[in-house]
């Protein structure tokens, strides 16, 4: 029985220690430091979809980020929400915006309800991917603060696929809201 | 007297139909749509979301939500050409009510080309449900060039295997 109860706190420890490891990363929990922090890993995904090609010319192909990248920015969580806007507003490198955006959604929290707006309030074609990601993010967002932005773009879009997107993103908050399930 | 499991000799034993358990096995796509890559400035690429549906064992649709989909990219002209592991990619993370999702973005950003350059894009699936991962068949090979795409998808039932093509391919 003893040795029973000793492997289950060595294994809820490893755990409790892993978690731990993968934000006690960022140190101390000042602005700065979350905001190296939330560069370090936007930069350092970039630069893993960026090779030289052998004609010398650089290449960026897009790959969805590892399942650790997302951890760590779930792990910073709101916090990180600050510095992940800088980077959506002066980053300029290829692909940057996405991952962006992603971010947005993995750290959670109502400060990720305005700059999503914005990239949904923005007019063309060409954003209809961005705008996919972006009404995805929202449904880490609390659920009363994101529903009117989905409903604007029930209201005003008329790309398909962003309907679609925006009734299914519309669906899962108002679930949220009925279970009280906010992030 | 005892017969079978319990059942008297002579008694009829009762007859249940097989069940047929659904397991993920295709990604059918149904469609595409031209994005932008959002390439920094002096780059320059062409990308396209493409959207899926999940397809059993049989080929048949599965209305199922919480299927995670995984991706294995690689990229024959980097080194190394391929992601360390599989990743989920979908948007939304796991499937709809009805089994959809969507890949985007799908494409390469060139730097400053001078020429309608291309790479070779390999992708290959997983699906994660219900605490097991299982394989999917369908694979996709890709020419991301500055300029336009092909994105040929393939390994499904027939009827699911599609090539896209959107911009200009050398």
């Amino acid at each position: 029985m003893r040795q029973a109860w000793l492997c289950i706190s060595l294994y809820v420890c490893t755990f409790a220690a892993a978690a731990l490891g993968q934000c006690a990363a960022t140190g101390p929990r000042t602005p700065d430091s979350i905001g190296d922090e939330v560069s370090r890993i936007y930069n350092e995904t970039l630069d893993g979809m960026r090779h030289t090609l052998p004609s010398g010319v650089v290449a960026t192909t897009w790959r969805a980020p590892s399942d650790s990248v997302r951890a760590q920015i779930e792990c910073l969580g709101p916090a990180a929400v600050p510095a992940i806007i800088e980077l959506l507003q002066t980053s300029h490198r290829s692909f940057g915006p996405y991952l962006a955006v992603r971010m947005l959604g993995w750290a959670g929290g109502p400060g990720i309800v305005p700059p999503l707006a914005e990239i949904l309030s923005r007019s063309g074609d060409p954003l209809v991917g961005l705008k996919i990601e972006a009404l995805e993010s929202l449904v880490s967002a609390p659920p009363d603060k994101a529903l009117p932005i989905v409903q604007k773009v029930l209201r005003t879009e008329k790309n398909g696929m962003l309907l679609q997107q925006a009734a299914s993103v519309e669906a899962r908050l108002e679930g949220q809201l009925q279970d009280g399930t906010i992030r | 007297m005892q017969g079978v499991g319990g059942y008297c000799a002579g008694q009829l034993l009762p007859v249940t139909a097989p069940i047929t358990v659904q397991v993920p096995k295709y990604f059918g796509p149904t469609g595409y749509d031209p994005v932008s890559c959002l390439c920094d400035s002096g780059s320059v690429g062409a990308c396209i979301e493409v959207q899926y549906q999940t397809l059993d064992q049989a080929g048949a649709a599965m209305q199922a939500s919480g299927i995670t989909p995984q991706e294995l990219v690689c990229v024959s002209q980097f080194d190394p050409p391929c992601q360390e592991g599989y990743s989920q990619f979908a948007t939304p993370p796991t499937t709809t009510s009805t089994g959809t999702f969507v890949d985007t973005p799908l494409g390469t950003c060139f730097e400053n080309p001078k020429s309608n350059v291309c790479v070779n894009v390999t992708q290959q699936f997983q699906a994660a449900f219900g605490g097991q991962t299982d394989p999917i068949s369908t694979l996709t090979t890709r020419l991301d060039c500055a300029y336009g795409e092909q994105n040929q998808v393939y390994g499904n039932p027939s009827g699911f295997n599609q090539t896209y093509s959107y911009g200009t391919l050398p």
